[in-house]
């Protein structure tokens, strides 16, 4: 079924409108002028109900087209109250013929409508020009307050007179009555409310792009209250009061909707059709009711899929459901640029990742050399520290033949010190020599002295170094004596003690080829043997 | 049992009254049927039952006021003779058909495509749409848009504003 069948016309036109004014006026006119009761009687029970059918085919038009939820409530209400007025006035000159005071109450019912509309006309004037439908605000809701107030003293007139003075016990109520300060109030309330509707309205639609077109319905507004005022003063045959509020109250609304200032929905159709969306709008059957410029190229199986969620037609193509009054909307999502968005954040991630491998590599390298820089500075210390004895290794192994034994023991006890000294330097780069190393570095030392033919005796007081230096110190000198020493020395005792700070080596000799002194070293000699006295300790 | 003409004036009056309301609530149905274009039975049962809903009011509404309009009427004694318990059982039985009557206009509506369907539908898509005349007057703006709009500018498109073009 297509569009066009279900939406003939959607909107009330203004023609059809003129009809029903006119046919309502000219019944009303001329009910007074036919000689048949009958028909006069049905003259202006026909009207009522034209009238009646006016209000009503309006209604239903603005619960059809008006979008905004809070503009709809508010008119399809006034409508309703509109609805109610007729009534009531109905009610009173049909129905309760022989009950004045019910009559009397219905005429003040009259007033219900009036000040209920007005609130709601202000609403109204407040919101023209907004697309957008919101909840009411509750603070609107404070307007009903002196609304209802003066219902109240209205429908107590009876007891005080002050809207209304009649005649003692109601007498000829009805066209004898004066009007009290009450109604007056009523009517400020209204005629303030009908200013500030037309100042609100005038400044929020000034803005508008329809401004050109502000005058059509403040002439309707204008034509409403002159109209209102005369019949007030003077009388019509054609139509009453609440007959030409009604017509006053719809024309400027529906001129409001028509130059655009209410937003309505009749123009929506056309704007799907014309729209570059891929959609169509479906009937609970799955029969597309409506369609964009560019139609879903999917068949009925594919929607029946998205219906429950959404699925890829392709990579870069998602077709999507929802629900909506009467049917669903079907709509594709192109994502292609999100899936290429998302290749390039692959690729850039990717590329970081790389990076980061890279910048850890470099990190490692970078470790890897200064660790070797440190080791090779160490190296250089430990060259620099057995440089001499190196030399004199070499020199040693030089000498060719002569005394090859003695000179490799002597390499030996060299070696000894070389590798004992390199270890002492490895162990301060460290950062911790401790004070029984010299126990494995002399002891060492000793024993190739032993090979070499020196008897020799080593004790150590046990305490401790104050640091690592010390120790270091105390070896180099015990080296320097030996190598003086030697090749004469037969005989050595090594007694090794420690303060805490200093550490104290004390040697005994016997036929040392040469012994000196030096700075920490003291020397003496007594009958061939010699005593040595070194100290050792402090900073590097 | 009591006739209608017989009855008292307040009871006659509130009768009336309530046919007056069931018969605007029934011809509210069939302007509803006509212009969602139901099918004919609706319309033309709509139709009919406010036109003799409207009859029945005008008979009832005439006759009882024949003690005021001289001559009395053909159709008058008849009306003021039916029973007042009857009448107002006609007047449940036309209550009856207007739930009814609306019962089928809201199924009926509610499985049909209308334009606030297409607004509906603009809101669930998730791109942003606005629709505005040369002269800047916005004719739809999405849920999406509107969004879009109140993040970046504080407001909705409103119409005719700086906003409205953007």
């Amino acid at each position: 079924m297509s569009w066009k069948k279900w939406h003939a016309n959607d909107d009330l036109s203004f023609p059809i409108m003129a009809v029903m004014i006119v046919m309502i006026g000219v019944l009303q006119a001329t009910d007074d002028f036919v000689a048949d009761l009958k028909v006069a009687f049905l003259f202006g029970f026909l009207a009522q109900l034209v009238l009646v059918a006016l209000v009503l085919s309006w209604g239903i038009s603005i619960q059809v087209r008006i979008v905004a939820k809070d503009m709809r409530y508010v008119l399809v209400t006034s409508v309703a109250f509109l609805l109610f007025w007729l009534v009531v006035r109905y009610a009173k000159y049909a129905f309760f013929n022989y009950d004045e005071t019910i009559r009397r109450y219905l005429w003040y019912a009259y007033y219900i409508p009036q000040l209920v509309i007005s609130p709601l006309s202000l609403y109204i004037a407040f919101h023209l020009g907004c697309v957008s439908s919101r909840p009411v605000n509750r603070k609107w809701f404070l307007l009903a307050i002196p609304s209802l107030l003066l219902v109240v003293l209205i429908f107590t007139n009876d007891f005080h007179q002050l809207a209304f003075r009649f005649r003692p016990h109601f007498e000829d109520w009805s066209s004898t009555y004066a009007h009290g300060p009450i109604f007056s109030i009523v009517m400020v309330y209204n005629i303030i409310a009908l200013l500030i509707e037309v100042i609100v309205g005038y400044l929020r639609c000034r803005v508008s792009s329809s401004r050109k077109k502000l005058w059509i319905p403040l002439l309707f507004l204008f034509l409403g209250v002159v109209l209102n005022w005369y019949e007030y003063a003077y009388g019509l045959d054609s139509f009453n009061m609440p007959e030409l509020f009604c017509f006053t109250f719809i024309l400027v609304i529906e001129s409001c909707i028509d130059i655009g200032f209410i937003p309505s929905n009749t123009q929506y159709r056309e704007l799907f059709e014309q729209s570059d969306l891929c959609a169509v709008i479906v009937d609970k059957e799955g029969d597309v009711i409506l369609s964009s410029r560019q139609p879903l190229p999917f068949d009925r199986e594919d929607m029946r899929r998205a219906a429950e969620k959404p699925f890829l037609v392709t990579p870069d193509l998602r077709l999507t459901s929802m629900p909506v009054s009467g049917g669903s909307v079907f709509w594709t999502d192109d994502l292609s640029q999100i899936n290429r968005l998302n290749g390039e954040l692959s690729d850039i991630s990717s590329q970081l990742s790389e990076e980061h491998e890279l910048i850890t590599a470099n990190a490692s390298m970078e470790e890897l050399r200064a660790s070797l820089e440190k080791k090779q500075l160490l190296l250089d210390r430990i060259n620099n520290v057995t440089d001499k004895e190196i030399r004199s290794i070499r020199s040693l192994l030089d000498d060719g033949e002569k005394d090859k034994k003695r000179n490799l023991m002597h390499v030996c006890v060299l070696e000894a010190y070389v590798k004992r000294r390199s270890n002492l330097e490895i162990l301060l780069d460290a950062g911790y020599v401790s004070y029984g190393e010299l126990d494995y570095c002399i002891g060492e030392s000793l024993q190739y002295l032993k090979a070499y033919g020196v008897n020799c005796s080593y004790k150590r007081k046990e305490g401790s170094a104050g640091n690592g230096f010390a120790v270091v110190k105390c070896y180099e000198q015990f080296e320097r004596i030996i190598e003086d020493a030697l090749p004469g020395l037969t005989d050595l005792l090594v007694h090794v003690e420690s303060d805490g700070k200093l550490v104290f080596l004390k040697m005994v000799m016997e036929h040392p080829t040469k012994a000196t002194g030096g700075e920490g070293v003291s020397i003496s000699t007594d009958e061939g043997t010699t005593y040595v006295m070194a100290v050792a300790g402090g900073e590097q | 049992m009591i006739p209608f003409g017989e009855a008292s004036h307040v009871m006659q009056g509130i009768l009336m009254m309530l046919f007056l309301v069931v018969l605007i609530a029934l011809m509210a149905c069939t302007l509803l049927s006509l212009r969602y274009k139901m099918r004919k039975a609706y319309k033309a049962g709509g139709i009919v039952a406010s036109f003799l809903s409207a009859a029945l009011l005008y008979f009832l509404l005439y006759s009882v006021q024949t003690p005021l309009l001289k001559p009395v009427s053909w159709f008058s004694p008849f009306f003021t003779n039916l029973p007042a318990l009857f009448v107002f059982f006609l007047l449940l039985l036309i209550v009856l058909v207007a739930m009814l009557f609306s019962f089928a206009i809201k199924r009926y509506v509610g499985n049909r495509i209308t334009s606030n369907s297409v607004k509906e539908s603009m809101d669930c898509i998730p791109t942003g749409l606005c629709f505005f005349t040369e002269e800047g007057q916005v004719l739809l703006v999405n849920n999406a848009m509107r969004h879009f709009s109140e993040e970046t500018e504080g407001h909705g498109c409103s119409m005719g504003g700086s906003s409205g073009m953007t």
